[in-house]
This record gives structure tokens, sequence and C-alpha cells, in this order.
């Protein structure tokens, strides 16, 4: 039924991810934990299959003593983000 | 939070996220108005007490210089402050620009004011209304651009001000009254829905 829907974004876990990206600028990974209510291990393995895909960008970096992941979407990851919505908009109407 | 999605779940869940991500305030997000509401309440008020003591001396002016390195130091904990934050967006930045503008914005608009006029020329008088009225204008573009209405009744109560301000002066013919506007319109306007703020931050994080 979802054959023009993006597989990698037709999942709940990284819809969430690339939704809460493409309405700002960056985001730590502790933020999107806590929107998301998932868990770390969880969204780990989801940012990395987005990161591998170039759908988001991945900066690690430690602050003071704490280690930091930040998430920022990438120019191919809007695209694809705005084709996922076109396509579902298309079911709703068809 | 895994589940054979639909397109109705999809919308939804992108409608959900983006929406929760936009209206996200950091904590702490309104302690800098806080900060700087109280700050200029109370040397707007010193100001008004010095000239009940001292009368009109040019020197009693001066307390306003305390606001510099007030601004610096305020302007390095928010640098500090930006680059641990949790989330940034274009919103948090727009806001950050405006009232940075309205601050170097201030600084010129005084200084202009003191190499036309002496401190007890017409001009002189000018300075709180525009500065109330001014600060009602960066008020309202936060509280409309934050989709945050405490701040946008705030911008009516600082245009409010500097309206009486004026009238005050016309009225009693005395610019000590202008403090204590102004001093009222910081509690009122600029400290309350920043206390409102950070009570909605922490209800919300």
């Amino acid at each position: 039924m979802y054959k023009d829907l993006d597989p990698l974004l037709h999942a709940q876990l990284r819809l969430a991810i690339v939704s809460i990206l493409v309405s700002i600028e960056e985001a730590d990974f502790v933020f999107i934990k806590d929107k998301t209510g998932t868990t770390a291990g969880n969204l780990s393995s989801h940012i990395e299959k987005l990161s591998q895909a170039g759908y988001i960008g991945v900066r690690k970096f430690i602050d003071g003593k704490r280690p930091r992941t930040v998430c920022k979407i990438t120019q191919k990851g809007l695209d694809a983000f705005d084709n996922y919505v076109k396509a579902l908009q298309d079911y709703i109407h068809h | 939070m895994e589940k054979e999605l639909n397109e109705q779940d999809s919308l939804r869940l992108i409608t959900e996220m983006i929406t929760q991500a936009r209206s996200n305030f950091q904590k702490g997000r309104g302690d800098g108005i806080v900060f700087w509401g109280y700050t200029i309440a109370i040397i707007a008020l010193a100001n008004f007490v010095l000239l009940q003591i001292f009368g009109y001396q040019p020197a009693i002016y001066w307390v306003w210089a305390l606001t510099i390195p007030i601004f610096i130091i305020h302007y390095m904990i928010e640098l500090k402050r930006g680059k641990k934050a949790l989330v940034k967006n274009g919103i948090n930045e727009i806001i950050g620009h405006v009232w940075f503008a309205y601050a170097i914005s201030s600084a010129v608009f005084v200084t202009s004011i003191f190499i036309i006029g002496t401190w007890d020329s017409v001009v002189f008088l000018l300075i709180n209304p525009a500065l109330i009225g001014m600060s009602g204008l960066c008020i309202y573009v936060t509280g409309r651009v934050c989709r945050f209405k405490p701040f946008v009744y705030g911008a009516y109560v600082f245009w409010c001000g500097a309206l009486i301000s004026a009238i005050i002066l016309v009225v009693c013919h005395a610019i000590d009254f202008q403090f204590l506007i102004l001093a009222l319109c910081m509690i009122i306007g600029f400290v309350t829905p920043g206390h409102i703020l950070n009570r909605k931050v922490d209800q919300d994080v």
C-alpha cells in the first residue's frame, strides 16, 4: 500500500526525529529523547540509520566533562521529508 | 514507540512533533528577562530616590552607566548558556538579535541626546518616553514570535507607560516621576511575564 513512501521515514521513531529536526535548527540527543519518549539505545540506533542515509548530520563533542550529541537535518533529509509529506497527502486525497 | 503507521498516524505524529519542538521554551529562558527587568527597575528607583535627596544634579544620571558592565557580563553568560542549550532554533536567534539591536540602538540614542543637548535641555526629557516606547516594541515582537501573550500585554503596559511618562512631564513639570513609571513598567510588563514564562517552562519540561 505504501510503496511510494520512503521506508526510512515510514517508521514511527525515525519520522518523529526528522519531524522535530525540520522545525528547529539543531537539537541535542537528550532533547530528542525527551520529546520522543524512547530509550537512549533505541534512539541511538535510529539516529545512526538516518545519519548513514545522509538525512541528518550528527556532531559529537565534549562540553566541559559531558559528552554531547547534537543532530541537525541535512538538505537531503529536508527533501526526503518533503517528498514523504507529499506522498502522504496523495494517499489522503486519492 | 514502534508500531505500524497509517497515513493519519503519520500526519498526526508529524504535527505533534513539530508543535512540540516549536513551542519548546528553554529552561531558564525567562531568567534574562527577569534579571534585566529588576536591574532597570532598581536603577530607575535609585535615580528617583537620588533626585529626591540631591535635587537635579547631572551626576545622578551616571547611575545608568551601571548598565554597561552589567550588559557585558550578561552577554557573556548568555553566550555560554547558548552553547549549552539542548535545542537551537531560529526563533531564539531572532529574539536575541532584536534585543541586542535594541541595546545598541538605546545606547546610540542616549549618546546622540547628550551630543545634541545638555542634561537640562528639552531633548533630554525625551529619553524616558522614547526608551519605554522602544522597549514596548521589542517586548511585542518577543511575545508575537514566541506566541506568548503575557509579553504582548506587557508591550501595551510599556506603550501606555511611554505616553503617561510624556503626559506627567507636562502636568507635573518634573522628570522624577518618569523613573517611577519606568520602574513600574519594568515590574508589570517585563518581570511579571518573565516569571510566568519560567513557571510555564518548569511545567512543560
